[in-house]
C-alpha cells in the first residue's frame, strides 16, 4: 500500500474511534439521564384523593367569616372524624381506622389550608385533593408488588380494596407536589421537601463565591503584576497550584479546628460551610485568574503605560477586563465543584436533618449533596423516589450556573 | 534650532550586559529624525529610555542623562506619568485598546484628567482624529471598536490616541513594519505633517523610509553612535565607512 | 566589504568590467591610431572605425544595465555614486572613442608630401593624449586621485601643444596654397587630440565625486 493510502486509512481508523467513543460516551450518559430521570421524575407528583368533604362550622368551632388566625386555631379532628363515618358508612370503626392510615397523617394541615385559601367553603360540601399516604403513592406510581403475601406488606387488603374502588370512582389522580419544592426535610416522605437543601446550597454557594472571588482576583493581580518575581513568589506559585488538589475533605478538617474550634462560629450554618468551600475553591480560581492574566499580550500594557497610566489604571483599566473571560471560566469550574462538595461540609455538622429553610447564613443548613445523602439512607420506599427528584434538581442547578457563566463569558469575550 | 531632547553620556546596561555605549545625541524641536542600524544595535532601548518604558524592566540600568526641555526625566521632580503626558509613543504593531475608537482616543485625556465635560472631549476627539488623517473614516462609526479597523487605520488611530493628550515629542518604534506600501506611505505623509507641530524621532529598518521622512538621520551599531547627521549627507557620502557598508547592504 | 546579496555585487562588479573592458578597447584604438598616424594604413584605419561600434555597442550596454539596477535596486552612497558616475563618463569614453576614429581616418588621408616634423608633432600631442587617458583610467578603476594633478598639468601641455600646432599649420598654409586640404586634416586631428584632453578632464571630475562625494572646487 503506498504511503498516502496507509495514511489516509489510519485517519479513517482514528476518525472511526473519535467517533465511537463519542457514542459510547453519549450513551453512558443517556442511559444515566435515563435511570434518574425515570427513578425521579416521579417524585414531582404525588398522588391525591378527590374526596368530598363537608366543613361544617359547628363542628369546627367557628363563628361567622372566620379569621385566618381563628382556622389555624381550630382543631379539625371532629371534621375529618365526621366526614370520614360519612363517606365510609358501611365499615366498621375498626375498619375505618384502617382506612384512614390510606391517606397522609397530617390530612388536618391540607384541610386547613384549604379553608384558610377557599373560605366559602365553610358550611358547603366539596371535592378535596387530599394526598394519600406514601405507601398509596408508590403503590399508584407502579413502585409496589402487589403479590407480595399480606403479612409482608405495608398495605392490607382492605386497603387495597379501598383503593381498587376509590380507582374505579376515578377519585385517584396525580398532581404537581408543590411542597417538595415548599418544604423542608420531614420524617414522613409525602412532606419532604428541597426547599430547606436548596437555600442551604444557595446561601452556602453564596458565601463561597462572595469570599473567595474578590481575594482570588486581588491575590493574582498582586502575584502577577506587582510582586517582584523571585524564590518568594515561586514558592507561593508551586503552594497554591498544589491547594488545587488537595482533597476537600482535609478543608472540612480545617474548618472544624479552626473556624468551629477556635472563633466559635456555629455549627452547621452555611455561613461556616461557605467559609471551607472557599478555602478550596480559592485556589481554583487563583489558578485561572493569573493564568488568564500572563495571556494579555503586553502590547495592551504598553499601550496604556506610554499614555501615561499609572500601573493601577493599567490593570484595572485593561488587563483585568481582559482577563475576565478566562477568570469566569475558572470561577465556574470552582463553584461548580464546590456545589457537589459534600465531604468538607459533613466535618462541620451540615449533614443535620433540618425541616426548617434557613433564612440567613447564620441558621443551621444542609446543602443538597448532603440532603440526597440523607434520604438515600432512609428504606421508605417514598424516599428513594425523593433522592432521584433531588438528584435531577441538583443536575438542573449545574447545567442553569452553567449557561450562566457561558452568558457572561460570551458577553466579555465580544470586547476581546 | 532648539533643542527638545538630549542625551548626554547615556549608557544602559541589561544586567551584566551594556546594551548602549556613551551615547550623546540631540534631536531638534519640529524635526523628524530617524535611528537606523542592525537588529541588536540599541535603537529601541534608546528609544524606550525617552519615555521611561526601560522602568518596567527591573534589570535594566540607566547611567548618563536625558533631558527634556533642560530637565533631567530621571529626576525625582519628575512624575514618570506626567513624563508620558509629554512624550508619546507609538508602536510596531498597532495596539489599540480594544474598547470603541472614541473611548481609544478619550482614554489619555481622561486619565489625565484634561476634561471632563463631554462636548470638550468630543472636540478633543475629533480634533486627534482630524490630525492623524482618521476622522473622515470614521467620523460616523465612532462607537465601533478600535480593533475593527484596518491595520493602517489602528496604526493612524493609535498616533490619534497619543496626540490627544499634547504630547512635545513622539516616539516611533518601526510603525510601519507592519503594514502594507499604501498604508505606509499614508503614516509618512502623516509623519510629515505631524512634525509642524510636534518633534518625531523614528526608528526604522527601511533606508528608503529614512530617507522619505526624516530630516536628520543616527547610525547605531553594536550600542554605539556611530554617525548622526543631516539624511540627505548620510544616505549620498556618510562620513564612515561603517554607515556607508550598512546602508548600501553590506552588512546589517 | 562585499553586499550581502551576492547577486547585487555581481551586478556591480559586471559593471565595473564593462567599463575595464570599454577602457581597455579605448587604449588600444589609442595606440593603432597613433600607428596609422605614421604608417597611413588604409586597413588598420578601417579595423579602427570598426572597432569603435564595440565600444558604442558597451555605452549603450552599461547605460541599460545601470538603469535596470537604479530601478530594481535604489542604491544610495558609494553605490549611488559608482552608478551615477558611469553613467555620465561612459558617454565620454565613447565620445573620446569617436575623436579617435577620426583621427584615423584623417590620417590616411593626409598626402606623404606634408613635412614629417608636423606629423611629429602630432603623434607627440597624441600620445600626451594617450598617457592622459591611461592615468585617468588608472585613476578610475583604482579609486584614487593620485594622479589627478599630473593629469591636469598634461591638459595644460595639450592645450598649449595644440594651440602652438596649429599656429604652424596656419603659417605653412599661408606659404603654400596647395596644401589646404591636408592643412585643415592636421588641424582637425589636432583638434580631436584637445577635445579628447577635455573629456578626460570630464572623466577626472565624475572621478573626485565618486571618490569624495562632491565636484572639486576648482
Amino acid at each position: 500500500m503506498t504511503n498516502l493510502a496507509k495514511r489516509k486509512k489510519a485517519e479513517l481508523r482514528f476518525k472511526f474511534y473519535g467517533i465511537f467513543s463519542v457514542f459510547l460516551s453519549l450513551l453512558f450518559v443517556a442511559i444515566l439521564m435515563q435511570n434518574i430521570f425515570s427513578a425521579g421524575i416521579g417524585g414531582f407528583y404525588k398522588t391525591v384523593f378527590v374526596t368530598s368533604i363537608h366543613f361544617d362550622q359547628n363542628l369546627l368551632n367557628l363563628e361567622d367569616n372566620p379569621s385566618e388566625e381563628q382556622i389555624k386555631k381550630s382543631s379539625f379532628r371532629k371534621l375529618i372524624k365526621y366526614n370520614f363515618n360519612e363517606l365510609f358508612k358501611e365499615y366498621s370503626k375498626d375498619e375505618i381506622k384502617q382506612i384512614k392510615k390510606l391517606f397522609y397523617r397530617k390530612i388536618d394541615i391540607e384541610l386547613k389550608n384549604f379553608l384558610i385559601n377557599n373560605p366559602e367553603f365553610l358550611n358547603q360540601t366539596t371535592n378535596v385533593d387530599l394526598t394519600t399516604s406514601t405507601h398509596i403513592d408508590q403503590i399508584h406510581k407502579g413502585n409496589f408488588d402487589r403479590t407480595v403475601p399480606e403479612k409482608q406488606r405495608s398495605v392490607n387488603n382492605l386497603q387495597l380494596n379501598i383503593y381498587d374502588k376509590f380507582i374505579d370512582e376515578k377519585k385517584v389522580k396525580k398532581v404537581w407536589n408543590s411542597t417538595y419544592f415548599t418544604s423542608g426535610d420531614s420524617r414522613d416522605p409525602e412532606s419532604a421537601g428541597v426547599a430547606s437543601s436548596v437555600m442551604g446550597s444557595v446561601f452556602t454557594i453564596l458565601i463561597c463565591f462572595l469570599l473567595s472571588f474578590p481575594i482570588a482576583i486581588f491575590a493574582s493581580i498582586y502575584l502577577e503584576e506587582f510582586a517582584k518575581r523571585g524564590k518568594m513568589t515561586d514558592l507561593i506559585e508551586i503552594n497554591i497550584n498544589n491547594l488545587a488538589a488537595v482533597p476537600s475533605i482535609i478543608f472540612g478538617l480545617l474548618g472544624l479546628g479552626i473556624l468551629l474550634n477556635f472563633f466559635g462560629l456555629p455549627r452547621s450554618t452555611a455561613l461556616v460551610g461557605g467559609i471551607v468551600l472557599s478555602f478550596m475553591t480559592l485556589p481554583t480560581i487563583i489558578v485561572a485568574c493569573r493564568s488568564s492574566l500572563r495571556a494579555v499580550p503586553p502590547s495592551i500594557r504598553e499601550a496604556a503605560l506610554a499614555l501615561g497610566a499609572t500601573k493601577n489604571q493599567v490593570v484595572f483599566h485593561h488587563v483585568l477586563p481582559l482577563a475576565m473571560p478566562g477568570t469566569l471560566t475558572g470561577t465556574i469550574i470552582g463553584l461548580a465543584r464546590a456545589i457537589g462538595e459534600t465531604a468538607p461540609l459533613l466535618m462541620i455538622g451540615m449533614v443535620a436533618f433540618i425541616m426548617d429553610i434557613p433564612s440567613n447564613p447564620l441558621e443551621p443548613a444542609v446543602g443538597m449533596p448532603a440532603q440526597i445523602y440523607l434520604w438515600s439512607e432512609s428504606s421508605e420506599r417514598g424516599f428513594i423516589e425523593k433522592t432521584s427528584s433531588a438528584i435531577i434538581l441538583l443536575l438542573m442547578f449545574l447545567i442553569v450556573v452553567n449557561f450562566v457563566s457561558v452568558y457572561f463569558r460570551k458577553k466579555y469575550e465580544k470586547k476581546w | 534650532m532648539v533643542n527638545t531632547i538630549i542625551t548626554k553620556n547615556l549608557n544602559v546596561y541589561y544586567g551584566d550586559k551594556q546594551a548602549i555605549n556613551d551615547i550623546s545625541l540631540h534631536f531638534l524641536k519640529n524635526k523628524v529624525t530617524a535611528l537606523i542600524g542592525p537588529s541588536g544595535c540599541g535603537k529601541s532601548t534608546f528609544l524606550r529610555c525617552i519615555n521611561r518604558m526601560n522602568d518596567v524592566i527591573d534589570i535594566c540600568r540607566v547611567e548618563g542623562t536625558i533631558s527634556l526641555n533642560g530637565l533631567d526625566i530621571y529626576s525625582k521632580e519628575i512624575e514618570v506619568e506626567h513624563l508620558r503626558e509629554k512624550i508619546g509613543m507609538v508602536f510596531q504593531k498597532p495596539n489599540p485598546f480594544p474598547k470603541s475608537i472614541y473611548d481609544n482616543v478619550a482614554y489619555g485625556p481622561r486619565i489625565h484628567g484634561i476634561t471632563d465635560k463631554k462636548d470638550e472631549m468630543d472636540l478633543i476627539v475629533e480634533t486627534s482624529l482630524k490630525k492623524a488623517g482618521l476622522y473622515a473614516e470614521v467620523k460616523d462609526r465612532l462607537d465601533d471598536m478600535g480593533t475593527s479597523l484596518s491595520g493602517g487605520q489602528q496604526q493612524r488611530l493609535c498616533i490619534a490616541r497619543a496626540i490627544a493628550i499634547k504630547p512635545e515629542v513622539i516616539l516611533m518604534d518601526e510603525p510601519c513594519s507592519a503594514l502594507d506600501p499604501i498604508a505606509t506611505s499614508i503614516i509618512e505623509e502623516l509623519i510629515t505633517d505631524l512634525k509642524k507641530s510636534y518633534t518625531i524621532i523614528i526608528v526604522t529598518h527601511s533606508m528608503q523610509q529614512a530617507a522619505r521622512v526624516s530630516d536628520k538621520t543616527a547610525f547605531f551599531h553594536l550600542g554605539n553612535l556611530i554617525e548622526e547627521g543631516d539624511t540627505s549627507k548620510i544616505f549620498t557620502k556618510p562620513d564612515h565607512q561603517k554607515t556607508n557598508d550598512y546602508i548600501t547592504g553590506r552588512f546589517g | 566589504m562585499k553586499h550581502a546579496d551576492k547577486f547585487y555585487e555581481s551586478q556591480l562588479n559586471t559593471i565595473n568590467e564593462k567599463l575595464v573592458k570599454m577602457g581597455s578597447l579605448l587604449e588600444k584604438q589609442f595606440s593603432s591610431a597613433l600607428v596609422v598616424l605614421h604608417s597611413r594604413d588604409e586597413q588598420l584605419a578601417q579595423k579602427v572605425v570598426d572597432n569603435d561600434d564595440n565600444i558604442n555597442q558597451l555605452n549603450h550596454e552599461i547605460s541599460d544595465f545601470v538603469f535596470q539596477i537604479i530601478a530594481m535596486r535604489q542604491p544610495i552612497a558609494d553605490d549611488l555614486r559608482f552608478l551615477f558616475c558611469t553613467i555620465k563618463i561612459i558617454r565620454d569614453l565613447e565620445r573620446i572613442g569617436d575623436h579617435i576614429t577620426s583621427v584615423a581616418k584623417k590620417a590616411t588621408r593626409v598626402s606623404k608630401d606634408i613635412p614629417s616634423e608636423f606629423i611629429e608633432k602630432l603623434s607627440n600631442l597624441g600620445k600626451q593624449a594617450s598617457v592622459m587617458t591611461h592615468d585617468a583610467l588608472n585613476c578610475l578603476f583604482e579609486r584614487r586621485l593620485s594622479q589627478a594633478d599630473k593629469i591636469t598639468k598634461r591638459d595644460d601641455v595639450i592645450d598649449e601643444l595644440h594651440g602652438a600646432f596649429i599656429s604652424e599649420v596656419l603659417a605653412y598654409m599661408k606659404k603654400h596654397d596647395d596644401v589646404i586640404p591636408d592643412s585643415l586634416s592636421l588641424i582637425q586631428m589636432s583638434k580631436a587630440i584637445e577635445r579628447i584632453g577635455d573629456h578626460i578632464t570630464n572623466i577626472m571630475e565624475e572621478v573626485h565625486f565618486l571618490i569624495e562625494g562632491q565636484y572639486s572646487s576648482d
